[in-house]
């Protein structure tokens, strides 16, 4: 920091001494023309001077990354040189040409300023060859009316837009500052809206005093031109037109430059705020919005490391791609070596006050590291849901391949069995009690197998789905079942949740409820598949007792859904379970 | 059995050792079994080249193991309309029975496969269907009539009214509940036209589409 002041006043001093000289240059000389500069139109300029040199001042110590100030400097100098233009050197000696070929030099400058904000540099192959073109358009215009403009001309009147009388060539050389002169003041306006597109938010919030500077200095060179060449000097002294509008063309860029600087410094005080807000506590999910505001960037990104090692997740525990990261700048937050979050922001912002963001990770520390473990534990809970239901998948799968097994296998054979056996009946030809009491048991196996197949994981499930399925609960029910159902089907890892709900909670009632009638309905809206069973028993039902509802909970809440029991004493009872669909 | 030449049979059944025993049982029981199946696909090359008079199919066949077979007999009847078929199955499921049924039951059955296990009922079966009749599985027509019900006109049935209900229901024509519960046909056709008008049937319906309509009637038109 220090440094940077001691730079910045290095400069400064260096701008003031060219200032200091110029103007004892032209004080020191008896011309006629400089003296009808009143004292207050020279005070004016002093001051006007003193704006600039403390812009410099401003932007060094604030944006010492920025090579701004060398240009600002080049324009005081060759501000100078337009001052010394007031002298009555003749152009045709050793001091006095580079005076007068360097005259026109400091509207160039202004448009190297304009092009190369705010970084001070020359961004682009067009930029780069514009700018010089410009510089050497200055020149070579002013070399050019050396050798044909009219001799019996002021010191002065080399000015493009001045009337006067009619000369071929001198005519092409004004014409063609004419017509250039705005040209270009249009080109590094388009230049500096086309690198402002290329900024995020935060370089767009610094170029905006430039953008609104930059325009005002154009119009008001070109008024200003105008009110000398059509205006007298009486009207100009009654209007104080020309004062005015060379005082709004010198100082609107000096002041776009520490307007744009200062809001930096407004972006530091934005800390002080982070303090007092951080104080009052954040809600869990909501730090990355805080700090955003606090370093003015909305496109800030907050990301932790994520709970299993490699790579980052969001404070929702989604995982953040780090290549998302890149032409950002990331800045890591640390404690004790151990990295609790990263910042990810726009470069412009960095650069706009490197200390910044550092400053605000700093401060937030023990916001980020709370943030962190939250995202972590969603991280991770995310996690344990995926597995919880990957796990009744496999359960269902498991069922599934059982029930197929028991088809398939241990049925046929027994049917094949019996079959054979009753063949083998039939050729004994005479009627065996012990035969007829076999096949009698083989049949009881059969019927036992297909139930238990059943109970597993119907068929009628997987094939017709949750509708018919739970109709044919209803036919099997030993009570009188209403069903409402919907034929649509769901993904099987719902169906197969709710149908099981459904069972469970006939056989309760079946089993305990006393009750004379249940209704089953089953309604499919707002993505979500809700299924209640009603029925008018005794109610009283505890609903954590009982293993079959507490694994049913389990596998509901594994999909994401939730089961509820109510059951007043008297009441009835009615169960519930929602199952949000997969879109 | 007698002069008559016997009934050609198609069997389908993924499982060999079931199919095998099948076959030994329909030979022994006198019907001739013509070709053997393991998936649809080659059940319905087998009917066209070999114009069974019924078709024997279980109901679990690749690829999915779970109704190929139900899927078999609507597509077999589709494009052999005179061809009886008879789905072995194992799902107790009235669902399964009366939609194999309800557009046409004219030699259609629905038999559990555990049924099979007794030669005459099998060939019992085969022998119905044959003959233009249908069969329904005895157990998934107690499914059917015991649903339990708030209000029902079953109630008020006399027992024997239940008992002749049930028989109609399994496909038995009036001269087959007659010798099934050894009573007079005229008896029996008294009974049948006391539970339609209890019912509120079309009375003088007859064969397939009295099994239709019982049916329709016993699975949809009274709730539980």
């Amino acid at each position: 920091m220090r440094r940077r002041w001691s730079r910045a006043l290095l400069v400064a001093a260096a701008m003031a001494a060219l200032v200091i000289g110029g103007q004892l240059i032209l004080q020191t000389t008896p011309y006629e023309l400089w003296r009808t500069v009143t004292p207050s139109e020279r005070l004016t300029g002093l001051a006007v001077e003193a704006v600039w040199i403390i812009a410099v001042v401003t932007l060094m110590v604030r944006q010492p990354a920025s090579a701004l100030w060398k240009v600002l400097l080049l324009s005081t100098a060759v501000g100078q040189i337009w001052l010394l233009g007031y002298l009555p050197i003749e152009p045709r000696t050793l001091i006095g040409l580079p005076v007068y070929l360097l005259g026109e030099l400091w509207a160039a400058v202004f448009i190297h300023l304009v092009i190369a904000y705010p970084t001070g540099r020359l961004q682009d192959r067009f930029d780069r060859w514009f700018v010089p073109f410009v510089y050497l358009f200055a020149i070579g215009f002013k070399v050019a009316a050396l050798i044909v403009q009219p001799n019996d001309c002021d010191p002065i009147c080399d000015d493009p837009i001045r009337v006067l009388p009619s000369d071929g060539n001198w005519d092409v050389v004004r014409f063609s500052g004419l017509a250039l002169v705005p040209a270009f003041m249009l080109v590094s306006l388009v230049e500096l809206w086309r690198h402002r597109q290329r900024l995020g938010p935060g370089g767009r919030r610094q170029m905006a005093p430039m953008l609104i500077a930059a325009p005002l200095w154009c119009v008001s060179t070109f008024a200003g031109y105008f009110a000398d060449a059509f205006l007298d000097a009486a009207a100009q002294d009654a209007t104080h037109t020309t004062n005015v509008l060379s005082i709004v063309q010198s100082l609107s860029i000096p002041i776009a430059i520490m307007i744009a600087a200062f809001q930096a410094r407004l972006a530091r005080a934005n800390v002080a705020d982070l303090v007092v807000r951080l104080g009052r506590g954040v809600a869990v999910g909501g730090l990355r919005d805080v700090l955003a505001r606090a370093v003015r960037d909305p496109s800030l990104v907050l990301a932790f490391p994520a709970p299993a090692g490699a790579g980052y997740v969001g404070a929702d525990g989604q995982t953040i791609d780090p290549d998302t990261f890149r032409g950002r700048t990331v800045t890591r937050v640390e404690r004790d070596g151990e990295l609790l979050a990263v910042l990810v922001d726009d470069p412009a912002i960095v650069e706009d006050d490197p200390g910044l963001i550092e400053a605000v990770g700093s401060v937030a520390r023990l916001a980020l590291e709370n943030e962190r473990l939250a995202a972590q534990v969603r991280a991770q809970l995310d996690e344990v849901r995926a597995s919880r239901q990957r796990i009744v998948e496999a359960a269902d799968a498991e069922r599934r391949r059982l029930e197929r097994d028991l088809h398939d296998g241990a049925q046929q054979r027994l049917v094949a069995l019996a079959m054979r056996l009753d063949v083998a009946r039939q050729a004994a030809g005479a009627s065996s009690e012990l035969l007829d009491q076999a096949t009698t048991e083989l049949r009881a196996a059969v019927a036992e197998v297909r139930d238990l197949a059943r109970g597993l994981h119907p068929t009628i499930l997987i094939e017709a789905g949750l509708g018919p399925a739970v109709e044919a609960l209803a036919e099997r029910a030993a009570i009188p079942i209403t069903v409402e159902a919907p034929a649509e089907r769901f993904s099987a890892p719902v169906e197969a949740a709710a149908y099981f709900v459904v069972a469970e909670a006939i056989a309760n009632t079946t089993k305990y409820a006393g009750a004379s009638h249940v209704t089953v309905t089953v309604t499919a809206t707002d993505g979500r598949l809700r299924v209640a069973i009603r029925d008018d028993g005794s109610g009283g039902a505890d609903p954590a007792g009982g293993t079959g509802l507490r694994g049913l909970t389990d596998r509901v809440a594994a999909l994401g859904g939730r089961l509820r029991v109510d059951s007043p004493p008297g009441g009835g009872t009615t169960v519930q379970a929602e199952l949000p669909l997969p879109a | 059995m007698t002069d008559a030449p016997p009934i050609r049979v198609v069997l389908a059944d993924d499982a060999v050792l079931l199919r095998e025993a099948l076959a030994a049982s329909l030979a022994a029981s006198g019907f001739e079994v013509v070709g053997q199946a393991s998936d649809a696909q080659a059940l319905d090359e087998l009917v066209e080249r070999s114009t069974p008079d019924v078709v024997v199919v279980d109901v679990r066949m690749p690829p999915t193991h779970t109704t190929e077979g139900l899927e078999a007999a609507q597509r077999l009847r589709r494009a052999h309309p005179g061809l009886a078929i008879l789905v072995l199955s194992q799902y107790v499921e009235t669902r399964y029975a009366v939609d194999l049924v309800r557009n046409d039951a004219r030699g259609l059955g629905y038999l559990l496969k555990d049924r099979v296990a007794r030669m005459a009922d099998l060939a019992d079966a085969v022998r119905r269907v044959a003959g233009g009749g249908s069969v329904i599985d005895p157990e998934v027509v107690a499914l059917l009539m015991g649903r339990p019900r708030r209000h029902s006109p079953l109630d008020e049935l006399t027992r024997r009214e239940r008992e002749i209900l049930g028989l109609m229901a399994e496909g038995r024509s009036n001269q087959g509940v007659a010798t099934e519960l050894g009573l007079e046909l005229k008896t029996v056709e008294g009974h049948v036209g006391q539970i339609f008008s209890k019912l509120g049937l079309e009375a003088d319906q007859v064969g397939h589409r009295r099994v239709q309509a019982v049916l329709a009637w016993l699975r949809e038109g009274v709730e539980g």
